[in-house]
């Protein structure tokens, strides 16, 4: 009878705890912990594709944890190729034109970086094929495939761009994954975003405002 | 002892206070016949609470009404024999539907084929009143889908774009100038609410100024959710909180147990001219709400399930808001969580919010 006296507390905060566990038992779990417990591809069927018919897609030539793809960019150029009108390169054109006479994108004006450190041919290939860019220890890059180029310089951007958090998603958060190349936010000849007025007056917090006065 | 005398009285003196305010006869809550079936539910299933109680009601109610509704129906027909046809047709429909869709059950607890009904008739009453037609979705949530946000405090400019966008996709009252988001404008080095300007309207960004923006962060324990009087509000599997408009009172009190400011009270009816109103609707999401209820960003669950990007995150020009499945170990999402230096807002109130910042 003793022993069973003495069990009774016991008893009693285990059936306590029990109760107090099953109250919990609801939807509350840490964050860390669900995203920690899923490591597989997910099972559901939603995809990107019915969202992004009308973009030309193609895929990033990149060894990244996940295939992705970008838009493509030299079918909306107006005056790509470029070969259309430099036929030679370009002393040889420059040796033909008038002095002075400007024909094309000459009202481009260079807004990046310092000029030491680059001009028009650190990217453009006027020497060989004007059709595709040139990285700096003169390789071939692809005009589609620009990031690479901004990816010699600005690696941090780019590794935050191919793991997800720089750059722009489109159409749809599911799988395949389709990004903004670097060129289509920015400009590459004056990268940087000029300031501008808000989309709309922020009205947040004047109605309460109003209303409390 | 002490204490479970303590108990015992504070759980009597409710009980109590209610019977002595329906002893008065005519009132009918205090009757035997809802005691019976009250008991034998905790008795035999401690678990269930009101709802079953609910169902069982409003399927016994819902026949009520139907009879009802055809003697209703049967008296203006008959009243309104010297009127045209045509018209009496459309407003007995019209009255018909509005009696059903003023006793229809919480969304949460439809079957598939009573979510179907009513927005059959949703959308056969906005065609009643406007004439147009409207597309109501009733999606559920997919699997192995658990929705998360993230949102780059460099990257945002205060350009606004987003609210833009938000207040067309989610039909939100023109006239009080709702919107689900805000933009605050921090100075740099202080994250004080108090001190941020929500009121900017100059060029953007500031110098010496950063932005960053809220909005329902779907907290995967939200105390919206547990202060519901009427469970009008909950948390889906895919980790959205939703509400019901059809079943929300109107009293506020998940607005008072929001610590983020995510929700929104509808003061007065929601005006959105007939030509913005978006005819891509969800059930709990963007359909048109009424005076009285509560609303808030739903992640834009008509587009999110749909497979699509909230419209904030497919309006904003610098990429600061990062939307993903966070059950997926390759989403964007995921990797902004294991690679940057993530924060969430008052993580000590144990909320559990799905939206981040972080930095670049």
């Amino acid at each position: 009878m003793n022993k069973i006296k003495k069990l009774l507390p016991a008893l009693f905060l285990i059936c306590l705890g029990w109760q107090s566990c099953s109250h919990h038992e609801g939807p509350h779990q840490s964050m860390a912990d669900i995203v920690k417990q899923h490591k597989e591809e997910p099972a559901h069927n939603i995809s990107s594709d019915k969202n992004l018919d009308e973009l030309v897609k193609m895929m990033a030539d990149v060894q990244a944890r996940d295939t992705f793809y970008l838009p493509r960019r030299s079918v909306h150029m107006v005056s790509f190729p470029c070969s259309n009108c430099h036929t030679a390169p370009m002393n040889e054109l420059k040796a033909g034109a008038k002095a002075g006479e400007k024909k094309a994108h000459w009202n481009i004006e260079l807004k990046h970086a310092k000029k030491d450190a680059m001009d028009c041919a650190t990217c453009h290939n006027t020497k060989g094929n004007m059709d595709e860019l040139v990285s700096l220890t003169g390789r071939t890059i692809h005009i589609d495939e620009s990031f690479k180029q901004c990816a010699q310089c600005h690696s941090t951007q780019y590794k935050d761009w191919e793991g997800g958090s720089h750059g722009k998603r489109l159409g749809s958060w599911a799988k395949p994954r389709v990004i903004n190349n670097c060129t289509n936010c920015h400009n590459p000849h004056s990268p940087a975003f000029e300031p501008r007025w808000p989309a709309r007056l922020n009205t947040a917090s004047t109605y309460h405002q109003t209303k409390e006065k | 002892m002490f204490f479970k005398k303590n108990k015992n009285n504070s759980s009597e003196e409710p009980s109590n206070t209610p019977k002595s305010g329906c002893g008065t006869g005519s009132c009918s809550c205090g009757s035997s016949k809802e005691h019976g079936p009250k008991e034998e539910i905790k008795g035999s299933e401690p678990k269930k609470d009101g709802f079953d109680q609910v169902l069982e009601k409003k399927t016994d109610r819902r026949d009520a009404i139907k009879k009802l509704t055809a003697g209703l129906l049967a008296g203006a027909g008959l009243a309104s024999t010297s009127c045209s046809v045509t018209a009496n047709d459309l407003d007995k429909e019209m009255a018909g539907l509005e009696w059903e869709e003023y006793f229809k059950g919480n969304y949460k607890l439809m079957t598939d084929k009573e979510r179907g009904e009513t927005i059959k008739r949703l959308e056969r009453m906005y065609e009643l009143k406007k004439g147009g037609k409207i597309n109501v979705s009733s999606q559920g949530a997919a699997e192995d889908v658990l929705y998360g946000y993230a949102f780059n405090i460099s990257k945002c400019k205060g350009y606004m774009d987003c609210v833009n966008a938000c207040v067309e996709e989610n039909n939100q009252d023109r006239a009080s100038e709702m919107q689900y988001i805000r933009i605050h404008e921090h100075r740099n080095g202080s994250m004080n609410f108090e001190m941020a300007d929500d009121n900017f309207y100059h060029e953007v960004p500031a110098a010496g100024h950063f932005y960053l923006g809220t909005q329902c962060f779907h907290c995967q324990n939200p105390p919206c959710v547990e202060v519901c009087p009427t469970q009008a509000t909950w948390l889906e599997k895919d980790g959205i909180v939703v509400v019901d408009y059809d079943w929300c009172i109107g009293c506020r009190y998940c607005m008072a147990a929001c610590p983020y400011d995510g929700r929104r009270f509808n003061w007065a009816t929601p005006q959105v001219p007939e030509e913005e109103v978006n005819k891509n609707q969800h059930y709990l999401g963007n359909r048109l709400r009424k005076k009285g209820v509560m609303e808030k960003c739903t992640f834009c669950i008509q587009r999110s399930r749909d497979g699509k990007n909230p419209a904030c995150v497919e309006a904003c020009p610098t990429g600061a808001r990062i939307f993903g499945n966070l059950l997926d170990p390759n989403s964007e999402i995921r990797w902004v969580l294991a690679n940057k230096k993530v924060f969430r807002l008052k993580e000590d109130l144990g909320t559990e919010p799905k939206f981040w910042y972080f930095m670049d």
